[in-house]
């Protein structure tokens, strides 16, 4: 049986219509228009142990709401998910044991005082030994490169520190799932590479089931294999990141860079404009006429560089949503 | 969860002294809060020998053991119970709801308030001498007596955790914490000074009569275990009342942005 396993999932919210203003304001004291928004639709899918899904979307697909339904802060309203064997929403003391939850737009550290405080309550809640708290702890900071800052006040934590100190909050107790809800929000390049690095790492070594959310497509494509896409609460894409890459990804980019400014009409006929600059261009073309177009420009235009790259996960994604529904 | 409760206590401190001279205020601001209640109660019980069936000495008892239970409140869940609805609104909850204790437990005692240690002192100063006053203690009333602020707190607890737990509803809850705050304030009067359907509320409904009254009936009275098999059956019930409102409520969590 798989770790987790989400069949026909299904969560709708309410809400009341309410229009701008203060006369509206007063009007909804009398009357308001419920309405209904699924924020997760018929969602099937099964993840097998020690796998590192990536699960994408645009903002409000469903993504976070799903994850909070798989670790048991919302109650689906219909459908049926099992993690690790057990009904989230049931909340058995057993399940929570097994598994932890990071949202990187929340702090569970205790602001004014050091990390490692934090750590301790979080040892006493999953009633870790305190021989298997000193190892953990020695190997997380260790892994992480934050063992000489965990004893300085959350606040005085730049914002890759805190994640980092967050990531060892989680794990402390040695999760068999974890759920990352935007682990790398806001973060700066070099903090982000070194969440992803310990994140690849540690799923390798520990062979923890991972399920990620994340804006950054480098994130997706450095971590997983596997991916779920979802939009408007509906399961779009499920299976090889490299597959889907494949299906969608009918184009390349070329970059090129001219020794002379170029009209942007005079580009037009051989590509897709991405970015125009007098100097540089970026062309999105058809894979197959890769060959056609690259060896026009050179002989055309004043180019003093030329490369060919793949188009992002984000273009990708991008395009996928703007397909019309079937 | 008796440890997590001793770290979330450390912690607590710990947190507090980050902040020296806010914590040192906060205790003063406290102190000059109990005294000036004191100083009121003086004035007006010392103009009255006794408030329907109530002694001087018991009229003090009672204000001294509503601050007692104000102390332990604020030393396990008042803060809790006080951010819970914030908590609530702005999805900060959602971190009590996957960990392996009870989520009534962890989302209501999240702080405690060591500048309240003022209103055990105050609390302390007005029952010793009062109690002696009456006549000496007997060992096993002072038994009963620490056995029914206990229930006392608990009761305490369910009522503030039931109002709490409309937050998952309301949303805000500015207006209903006034209410709470001056049924609280009522705690610090005898029960009987109310007509019998309103002492009915106070010790059902809003059960405000066991926040003062009823424990130093039980200080001071010769039988005083029929009072305090009610204290606990009170407590028990309404604690298992608000654990299943809780619950109940909890399970109608939508999200911050739901």
């Amino acid at each position: 049986m798989a770790l987790i396993e989400v069949t026909n999932l299904t969560k709708t919210y309410e809400y009341y219509k309410k229009d701008a203003g203060l006369a509206a304001t007063f009007k909804s004291l009398f009357h308001r228009e419920k309405l209904f928004t699924n924020a997760v639709n018929d969602v099937s899918f099964s993840i097998e142990e020690g796998e590192f899904v990536g699960f994408l979307g645009p903002n409000g697909a469903g993504k976070t709401t799903t994850l909070k339904i798989l670790s048991g802060i919302l109650h689906p309203t219909s459908g049926d998910a099992h993690v690790l064997g057990f009904r989230p929403w049931e909340r058995h003391a057993e399940f929570q044991k097994q598994f932890a939850i990071v949202m990187g737009q929340k702090n569970q550290l205790w602001w004014d005082l050091p990390a490692v405080d934090s750590f301790v309550l979080n040892k006493e809640i999953y009633e870790v030994s305190d021989h298997a708290y000193k190892l953990r702890l020695d190997e997380l900071t260790d892994l992480l490169d934050i063992s000489d800052i965990i004893d300085r006040p959350v606040r005085k934590l730049s914002l890759g520190q805190r994640m980092k100190a967050e990531l060892i909050a989680a794990l402390i107790h040695n999760p068999r799932v974890l759920f990352l809800d935007e682990p790398t929000i806001g973060l700066d390049v070099v903090s982000q590479q070194k969440i992803r690095e310990f994140l690849k790492k540690y799923n390798e070594e520990k062979k923890t089931t991972i399920i990620l959310t994340s804006h950054y497509m480098e994130d997706v494509t450095a971590l997983t294999k596997r991916v779920i896409m979802i939009d408007h609460g509906k399961k779009m894409y499920d299976g090889p990141l490299a597959d889907m890459m494949a299906k969608y990804v009918d184009h390349k980019i070329l970059d090129v860079t001219f020794n002379k400014a170029v009209f942007k009409k005079d580009l037009r006929p051989l590509g897709d404009i991405v970015e125009h600059e007098p100097h540089h261009v970026l062309l999105s073309v058809l894979k197959k006429d890769i060959p056609e177009t690259a060896a026009a420009i050179l002989k055309n235009f004043p180019v003093e560089d030329i490369s060919i790259s793949e188009e992002s996960l984000e273009s990708v994604v991008r395009k996928m949503f703007d397909r019309p529904k079937n | 969860m008796w440890r997590v409760y001793l770290m979330v206590f450390k912690l607590s401190i710990m947190s507090r002294f980050t902040y020296p001279m806010s914590t040192l205020f906060s205790i003063g601001s406290v102190f000059i809060d109990m005294f000036i209640y004191v100083v009121f109660a003086n004035v007006i019980f010392s103009y009255v020998p006794h408030v329907a069936g109530f002694s001087h000495d018991q009229l003090f008892l009672i204000v001294g053991t509503s601050m007692l239970l104000e102390w332990l409140s604020w030393f396990t869940f008042r803060s809790g119970t006080s951010t819970a609805p914030d908590w609530i609104r702005n999805g900060k909850i959602e971190a009590s709801f996957v960990k392996p204790l009870p989520s009534h437990f962890l989302a209501l005692f999240t702080r405690m308030d060591i500048e309240d240690l003022t209103r055990a002192v105050t609390a302390l100063l007005l029952i010793i001498p009062h109690r002696a006053a009456i006549a000496t203690p007997v060992l096993l009333h002072v038994g009963y007596y620490i056995v029914s602020i206990l229930c006392s707190l608990i009761i305490y607890f369910a009522l503030l955790s039931s109002v709490s737990s409309l937050a998952f509803f309301l949303g805000k809850l500015d207006g209903l914490w006034a209410i709470v705050s001056d049924l609280n304030d009522m705690a610090r009067y005898p029960y009987t000074i109310f007509s019998k359907k309103i002492q009915w509320i106070f010790f059902s409904i809003i059960p405000t009569a066991f926040l003062g009254s009823i424990p130093t009936l039980i200080l001071t009275t010769q039988n005083p275990l029929n009072w305090l098999a009610f204290s606990f059956v009170i407590a028990a019930v309404s604690l298992y009342l608000s654990n299943r409102m809780w619950r109940w409520a909890e399970s109608h969590y939508s999200g911050a942005s739901g």
